[in-house]
């Protein structure tokens, strides 16, 4: 009999391990995408250096016509160009940069730190192709939107609006302290193979712990830098601030949509950034007419397609965001009765 | 043989440490919007739909179908459908004769449009204006900046152009057609 007990024991807890193996092995299981790396992925550009320079995907970018924006006169700009990106000639404005969680951040070492601008021979110009110096360009929509640039004091109270005296100062420090690490990734996240549709970047959040931003290919090479800086603000909402993604797949971008504007979730922080930007004056030094053109598109675009319901907010209605920026970051309760709480100001949908 | 019982407060202890570490451990993963392709939305008659085209795959689509306020689980479905089809929506988009028209629309509904709002206990009011929005990198509407979307009004004060009609009209087919085909 006991003999019989003991076979019956050996047998579960063999049983059992396979199981556990099996968990172990489903869990540390690399998805698709990292066992094989695409031509045309960054890890491969990286692990296939030819005469050991990598070659970044920047001339597939240069010949998209929809990465080229036309200002008001028909001129054409690429906002990755090195004219217009002021940490190019200046070691402050990136170590600045750096600062919004980049120095923390994994990967970069491999993603053009050394070298975030490099000179192409075929066309003489130094050019910003590099994954680094493509998020550095997204960080600088952030910092130089400000006329302060780098010389913004981000360490002060976010409730400090006499010095956050405009949205995208007060933006500009939220990124900064809202956040701890941003890390680079050379891989895409795709819905499937060959897919367009992809994911930019990423939060991960949770108590005790410090939050980190993952960044992907597609992030660098596949959207604009002013996209880029909205993503970098929507991101940091999730990231300290843990405020999840409320909506889900009754909106076009299922389950990155918020169910609607007042929650006050990471898309609308993303909006509200893009109607300050486009709401600077015509002559500041960096916002260009075409750079302003191109916030009123994806502010157009990204009000339709990241809400449950439907947003009746126009970048009209925010004109005056950058002179009264606690007015639209702090929700408002305009009915006095607390069982029907009913948000108004402009977070109210 | 002798078995060692552990006391309460040992067996309470690791409890606590598991459950506080399993808290400790618990995160959350934030995935931001994703880029590339092409959306067709549609709030009209108290209900939405939607239809997601990815350029790279000429024959695959998704649909999503939903009264409004479109609930946040909708089911969506995926179907193949004949490249003709398909092809015939995105033809339409991109057809550059047709965008004098387009913006046409989109001057409408952006003078005329009027949101149809209705009560909704302890929360704000649901509005919504009847529309289709295209999304993506769509061809660009000069008074409308950089790749703004194109809109057309689906209110009886706001004609539609032929031009709008046809795309409207398309994107019902392309939309049922998907639809009923996962069905």
């Amino acid at each position: 009999m006991p003999g019989k007990l003991k076979l019956r024991l050996d047998r579960a807890t063999a049983l059992l391990a396979v199981v556990l193996l099996g968990v172990l092995a489903y869990m540390f299981m690399p998805s698709c995408s990292m066992l094989a790396d695409a031509d045309d992925t960054l890890c491969y550009a990286i692990a296939n250096p030819k005469d050991g320079v990598v070659d970044w995907p920047d001339d597939e970018y240069l010949q998209d016509p929809t990465r080229w924006h036309e200002d008001s006169e028909g001129a054409c700009h690429l906002f990755d160009s090195i004219m217009t990106n002021p940490w190019v000639q200046s070691e402050d404005a990136r170590l600045y940069i750096e600062g919004f969680g980049l120095v923390q951040g994994h990967n970069w070492g491999d993603l053009g730190r050394p070298e975030p601008a490099t000179f192409n021979p075929k066309t003489e110009y130094l050019e910003i192709d590099t994954p680094m110096g493509r998020t550095y360009n997204g960080y600088s929509n952030i910092v130089f939107a400000n006329l302060e640039g780098i010389e913004l004091d981000r360490g002060r109270s976010l409730s400090d609006f006499e010095y956050y005296d405009t949205f995208l100062k007060w933006a500009s420090a939220f990124v900064s302290q809202r956040t701890y690490r941003v890390n680079g990734n050379c891989y895409r996240r795709c819905e499937t193979v060959d897919s367009h549709r992809c994911v930019i970047a990423n939060t991960v959040t949770g108590p005790f712990r410090n939050d980190y931003i993952d960044l992907f290919q597609t992030f660098f090479y596949e959207i604009d830098s002013i996209w880029r800086g909205a993503t970098i603000v929507h991101e940091v909402r999730h990231a300290r601030d843990q405020v999840a993604h409320d909506g889900g797949s009754g909106c076009p971008h299922l389950s990155a949509c918020d169910k609607r504007w007042s929650t006050a979730g990471a898309n609308t922080y993303e909006l509200l950034w893009l109607a300050a930007y486009y709401w600077t004056p015509v002559d500041h030094p960096f916002i260009t007419p075409a750079r302003r053109n191109r916030a009123q598109a994806l502010f157009n675009s990204r009000r339709y397609e990241m809400f449950n319901e439907p947003v009746r907010w126009k970048l009209g209605d925010l004109a005056e965001i950058n002179e009264l920026p606690e007015f639209y970051v702090e929700q408002v309760a305009c009915s006095e009765d607390p069982n029907h709480p009913h948000y108004c100001l402009v977070l109210a949908n | 043989m002798t078995r060692r019982r552990c006391a309460p407060t040992t067996m309470l202890s690791a409890a606590l440490v598991c459950g506080l570490l399993q808290f400790g451990c618990t995160t959350e993963e934030q995935v931001s919007s994703t880029a590339g392709g092409y959306t067709f939305s549609r709030d009209f008659d108290g209900e939405r739909r939607v239809l997601r085209l990815d350029p790279s795959d000429e024959q695959s689509v998704q649909c999503m179908m939903a009264s409004l306020p479109a609930p946040t689980n909708a089911a969506w479905r995926e179907a193949f459908l004949n490249p003709e089809l398909h092809l015939a929506l995105i033809d339409l988009v991109f057809d550059e004769a047709r965008l004098p028209s387009y913006q046409a629309d989109a001057d409408a509904i952006e003078a005329k449009g009027s949101f149809v709002c209705s009560p909704r206990p302890g929360e704000p009011d649901f509005c919504y204006l009847p529309q289709l929005v295209v999304t993506g990198d769509v061809p660009r509407l000069l008074s409308h900046g950089d790749s703004s979307p194109l809109r057309f009004g689906l209110q009886p004060e706001i004609s539609l152009s032929e031009d709008g009609q046809e795309l409207l009209d398309t994107f019902v087919v392309v939309h049922e057609a998907c639809w009923d085909a996962a069905d």
